[in-house]
């Protein structure tokens, strides 16, 4: 498989919070991960994994100690050289709870926040937020003067992802940005991340404990456990590895378990399921086989 | 650059569960120790009873298992104004007799009292630092809480609302790690899309104008936190502390009434140790007074 220069290379990577204190707590105990690009990765794993530690390495806002190394776009994070905003700027890092930074009164402002820190002009903020709120699936002319504060609470994890795209980032990484949203607003914002990634072709990091919107997102996947990469494969692979996945309390999506017990009742299932559509198509096969 | 780990150098008001003896005293008997001695830090104006005050305070904090090291730490943010207000003791002396001057130009004069001045306000100060860090690392909020409350209760007699006021103080000493975490997560937030916290460059405008995409979205999360919190208690029934019984019942031990008569000791001889053991004419000091 031929994938080109990793958009995100990270070696050996280990992170302690409160360093040098006695509250400290080691988060990270020398992970590896490579993001190659337009590939849509998965981070999967227990509360105090590591995580969100490992999400806040890509875009700098942590930085590699003397132990690991983090390399975004050829560039070495540990370098004091390396224009960390410019890094910022290829990497969009969405949170949890992305609406709580909102902090403009109207909508378009907010998303411009991002294009007028790095000092574009008037014009091309306008043009980058006319696609970001499109990319999201807000329209401009209706929402871009409408009050933040007004808005849903779907609408307005919309409007904070707009305001990452407005960068234009390379990768966008998504912290747990799906918890939540209630059923409608989550499959929206899904169908958003999944068209940029289709359609864009942009890079995605997608960090979540729900296994199926990893199913439905992702290529790749990192099991974290303790600070450590502890499985990693295709999506589709790992998913049928029932057992091993429940050693990290994580189980597989319903539709997956489906296939992996109709494979274990010796029925021929080709492969682990990983959408609806995916099982309802085997167990036709069985039927009228 | 960024430095995102918010209170990582902070250590008053951190608790450190070391399980020491001075975890397991009564908070009630550490608090009226705490005030005592607050108090003759405060008195105290000699520089045998000063450093014996400092002496003891590092002894206590080896006592609490808490690294002396993490504790010198608590220092580094007054000292500059410690170190201003030393200086200005410096000069405030007046000299008594011409021997006493050791340096003067125009009309400063650095005397032998003064320099003493300076060091006894030092160490006084750090002393009384060090005192509240050791009271907030060896007791938790809710014992803290808990044990003033019973202190205050008398009080209650000539209407001063002790449950509530100790409410208050949980409530308000809870929120310090809380809304310190938002900050946090709010900064990577908004450094994530372009935002630079790092440099404090700009005018006051420019500089105010940063801070609005923090302080907007920390004030609404409290906004809603505080929401919650009264929900939560309306739904637990909560009516103010009339008739309410605890669950945590303070005991006194016989080591807690030790501990009481230790630090009255240390007191006396804190505020004593100067005015009556090293000067011998006690006559001549009370005519002083």
């Amino acid at each position: 498989m031929v994938k080109g220069e990793p958009m995100v290379a990270i070696d050996s990577l280990r992170y302690t919070y409160m360093r040098g204190t006695p509250l400290e707590s080691v988060a990270l105990r020398g992970v590896n991960l490579v993001v190659y690009p337009s590939e849509a990765v998965g981070i999967a794993g227990a509360t105090g994994s590591g995580k969100s530690t490992l999400a806040q390495h890509m875009n700098g806002l942590l930085r590699p100690s003397s132990l690991g190394k983090v390399i975004v776009d050829g560039q070495d994070l540990a370098d004091p050289q390396v224009e960390i905003r410019s890094i910022r700027r290829k990497v969009g890092l969405v949170f949890q709870f992305p609406e709580q930074q909102l902090f403009e009164r109207i909508v378009g402002d907010d998303i411009a926040f991002g294009p007028r820190q790095f000092g574009l002009h008037q014009e091309e903020v306008r043009e980058r937020v006319r696609w970001a709120m499109e990319m999201v699936g807000l329209e401009f002319q209706t929402f871009k003067d409408r009050l933040t504060f007004s808005l849903s609470g779907g609408e307005r994890r919309r409007v904070a992802l707009a305001g990452v795209l407005a960068l234009r980032p390379k990768i966008l990484v998504l912290d747990e940005s799906t918890s939540g949203l209630d059923p409608k607003g989550r499959r929206g914002f899904l169908a958003r991340i999944r068209d940029l990634h289709q359609v864009q072709g942009l890079t995605l990091v997608f960090i979540s404990n729900n296994m199926e919107d990893l199913a439905s997102i992702t290529d790749r996947l990192y099991i974290l456990d303790g600070g450590r990469v502890v499985l990693e494969g295709p999506t589709r692979r790992l998913f049928g590895m029932e057992e091993e996945l429940s050693r990290y309390s994580l189980r597989p999506p319903p539709v997956a378990q489906i296939t992996s017990q109709l494979q274990r009742k010796g029925l021929p299932v080709v492969q682990t399921a990983l959408t609806v559509e995916e099982a309802e198509e085997a167990v036709w096969k069985i039927l009228s086989s | 650059m960024e430095d995102f780990e918010l209170l990582r150098h902070i250590t008053i008001g951190q608790y450190l569960p070391t399980d020491s003896p001075l975890h397991r005293l009564d908070p009630r008997v550490k608090l009226v120790a705490f005030t005592l001695l607050c108090g003759a830090f405060i008195l105290g104006s000699g520089p045998a009873g000063i450093f014996m005050g400092l002496i003891v305070m590092l002894g206590l904090l080896v006592l609490a298992r808490v690294p002396l090291h993490y504790a010198l730490q608590g220092l580094r943010p007054a000292l500059p104004w410690l170190l201003l207000l030393a200086v200005l003791q410096l000069f405030m002396v007046r000299p008594a007799t011409q021997s006493d001057v050791i340096w003067s130009w125009g009309f400063l004069n650095l005397t032998i009292g003064g320099v003493q001045m300076a060091v006894v306000t030092l160490c006084r100060f750090g002393a009384l630092i060090l005192l509240v860090s050791l009271l907030t690392f060896s007791t938790d909020v809710t014992a803290l809480t808990h044990g003033a409350e019973r202190l205050l209760r008398p009080f209650q007699r000539i209407g001063l609302p002790a449950h509530e006021l100790a409410l208050v103080a949980t409530i308000a000493l809870r929120y310090v790690p809380l809304l310190a975490r938002e900050m946090e997560q709010v900064m990577k937030a908004q450094a994530s899309r372009g935002a630079d916290f790092g440099r404090g460059h700009g005018g006051l405008i420019q500089r105010v104008r940063r801070i609005f995409p923090l302080v907007i979205p920390l004030f609404l999360t409290s906004l809603e936190r505080a929401e919650a919190l009264v929900l939560a208690m309306e739904t637990r029934c909560y009516t103010g502390g009339r008739g309410r019984s605890h669950l945590i019942q303070l005991r006194s031990r016989p080591g807690d009434y030790v501990t009481l008569g230790i630090a009255l000791l240390l007191t006396l001889a804190i505020v004593g140790v100067d005015r009556w053991l090293l000067q011998p004419n006690l006559g001549g000091w009370l005519a002083h007074l």
